[in-house]
């Protein structure tokens, strides 16, 4: 079964909640393992409360997309760069650093979502703004 | 905002015991951790974190874990997480952090490891 979402949201982590569990809860209608569906819940909501944090203002939209199927499950989370003026590439470049054990940030993108997910990529939007996809396979 | 609650108690002289039943997220995560810095900052050596119903954590609240163990560790203490659900292990190995802190499952561990 093909499942396609798009929402669309204000740049608020409370709207965050819900839209994690609701992968959590494609990713176990489409037969993901309890596991890769929690992977799923922690993917969209790194992402999510990223494009928040660094993408966007107080005013700002977030867009989360989901499409799944019974193979695989991809997400796509669009920001509208308020605040950020780094460009895709260059933000992929801070995300190879390494993170020292007992630093305060940094985990999210870096290293749980690269973990989790089979594919992960992060692209610039045109007009501005940043796109981070990243897909788990079955 | 994700529902969370933090119960603190003497677990040994010196050692708190602090249970946390819901979900640590960028919605709470900065009130719930004051608790936790007054609790140190009034001379707990240890802390002992009872995640058996904690049902979900993100990188930011690991954030604040890291820090956690950082001070404490700092003044010759132990941070110590007793049964944490599958999905919350899966994520604190993903970042290295069951390396640095003591991960066992009961509290009867808990406290020889203190």
């Amino acid at each position: 079964m093909n499942v396609n979402y798009k929402i669309t949201f204000p740049a608020d982590y409370r709207n965050i909640v819900p839209l994690r569990d609701l992968a959590y809860h494609i990713a176990k209608l489409q037969g993901f393992s309890e596991q890769k569906s929690e992977h799923l819940r922690s993917i969209v909501d790194e992402v999510a409360n990223n494009a928040v944090e660094y993408g966007s203002q107080k005013t700002s939209e977030v867009i989360l997309e989901i499409f799944a199927d019974e193979n695989a499950i991809k997400i796509a989370c669009h920001d509208q760069g308020h605040g950020n003026t780094l460009k895709a590439d260059e933000i992929k470049q801070q995300l190879n650093e390494e993170v020292p054990l007992t630093a305060s940030r940094g985990r999210g993108l870096r290293m749980i979502v690269k973990a989790f997910a089979d594919e992960f990529d992060l692209t610039d939007r045109q007009g501005g703004g940043i796109t981070v996809t990243a897909t788990v396979k079955k | 905002m994700s529902d969370i609650t933090i119960t603190s108690s003497e677990l040994l002289v010196g050692t708190q015991l602090l249970k946390f039943s819901g979900q640590l997220d960028e919605t709470n995560i900065e009130e719930q951790a004051k608790k936790v810095y007054k609790i140190m900052e009034e001379g707990a050596k240890n802390l002992v974190f009872d995640f058996s119903e904690l049902t979900y954590l993100n990188s930011k609240s690991i954030g604040y874990i890291a820090d956690w163990q950082q001070k404490i560790s700092q003044k010759g203490g132990r941070l110590v997480i007793i049964g944490a659900k599958e999905n919350i292990f899966d994520i604190l190995d993903v970042v290295g952090l069951t390396n640095i802190v003591t991960m066992v499952d009961t509290v009867e561990e808990a406290k020889k490891t203190v």
